[in-house]
């Protein structure tokens, strides 16, 4: 029950394979995914912002703030991997991020245009790029080599996945 | 012959910083998205598109460094606060500056990122104590750094590009 209000959509999967017309509907997605959110939290008050996703959740104002700060990570992984070889990139820890007082208390758009500014710059780059550039890769510390385009497909499916923490939340509390 | 690459100075850190000069450079970096909207104001593509010195960046490619650099910055806030003294991750600006985005996107796009950046990075600024700001990261090769010198060395930053491109114009006539 607890993993079904956690993962909306279903958990992440990716079987390493990207046609050309798959990783055009990610950067569609990445596109999308801040008038998304922008949507999903329109019209709360601040007392729905400051309420957990989930029993010992996240509120729906750290979900928001989550994302620019996991997606900046992300932007300079993907970057790191297109002017380095291989480098090995610093994890951080995103539940340390969400208790600071930006990641709690900042207003909600402030982060909804900073993901917005963060995917405008990554979906120019992202469609600058020649299919080979997505097979380069980091190295994360616990995951290993990660190639870019599998960083494409998560970034288009963490968004969503955190969107659908809010939208199933007010489908839940009945605030339409 | 002054150096165009530094048109404000070098920057120098002194050890430390007290409360009021604390205060005084988180509102500089709280102005510095506004100083750098105004430096580029009514600036044609062709303009955008010059570089600041000779073999210089162009002030387009300025104008997407500034939010690159910061984010950096800010991601090295967040994890000094959060982790004991950890190892950052340094990247080559020169090359983040070549890519397709940096060299030719919307300069509006960098200008609306580095304002909601900024706004996240003031907002953690003004809720640390003193005892946060003597927290350090390691850099690879600069060793530890103190977020105090590293606040010091992000108001300075913002300062230094803006006025790479309005000593631009002033020698141009722009």
């Amino acid at each position: 029950m607890t993993e079904d209000l956690r993962f909306p959509i279903g958990k992440f999967s990716f079987d390493g394979n990207v046609t050309e017309a798959q990783r055009a509907s990610f950067i569609e997605e990445m596109a999308e995914t801040p008038a998304w959110l922008r949507e999903s939290v329109e019209g709360l008050s601040p007392e729905q912002i400051a309420t957990p996703y989930r029993p010992g959740g996240w509120t729906v104002g750290q979900v928001v703030h989550h994302l620019p700060d996991s997606h900046l990570n992300g932007y300079t992984r993907f970057r790191l991997a297109l002017t380095e070889d291989e480098p090995a990139i610093k994890p951080y820890h995103e539940d340390l991020w969400a208790e600071l007082e930006d990641g709690r208390n900042a207003p909600l758009d402030v982060s909804i245009q900073m993901l917005g500014g963060l995917h405008d710059r990554f979906v120019l780059l992202l469609k600058s790029l020649s299919p080979q550039d997505f097979a380069r890769q980091y190295r994360h510390p616990d995951q290993g080599l990660v190639p870019l385009d599998r960083l494409v497909a998560a970034h288009a499916w963490h968004g969503k996945h955190h969107i659908a923490q809010i939208t199933s939340l007010r489908k839940r509390m009945g605030w339409v | 012959m002054t150096d165009l690459r530094y048109p404000i100075g070098k920057f120098s850190f002194e050890g430390s910083n007290s409360e009021d000069e604390r205060v005084r450079l988180i509102d500089q970096i709280a102005a510095a998205p506004a100083r750098l909207r105004e430096a580029i104001d009514g600036l044609s593509p062709e303009q955008l598109d010059t570089p600041y010195r000779p073999e210089g960046w162009t002030v387009r490619q300025l104008v997407h460094h500034v939010p690159d650099s910061h984010l950096n910055s800010y991601a090295r806030f967040k994890l000094a606060l959060t982790e004991d003294e950890p190892t950052i991750k340094d990247y080559r600006e020169d090359r983040w500056a070549e890519l397709a985005d940096a060299r030719s996107g919307p300069v509006e796009t960098s200008l609306a990122l580095l304002d909601s950046l900024h706004k996240r990075w003031v907002t953690m600024l003004r809720s640390m104590s003193p005892n946060q700001f003597e927290r350090s990261f390691r850099h690879p090769e600069l060793g530890l750094v103190s977020l105090d010198r590293n606040l010091s060395l992000y108001a300075w930053h913002g300062k230094h590009h803006v006025a790479h491109i309005t000593s631009l114009r002033e020698r141009m006539g722009w």
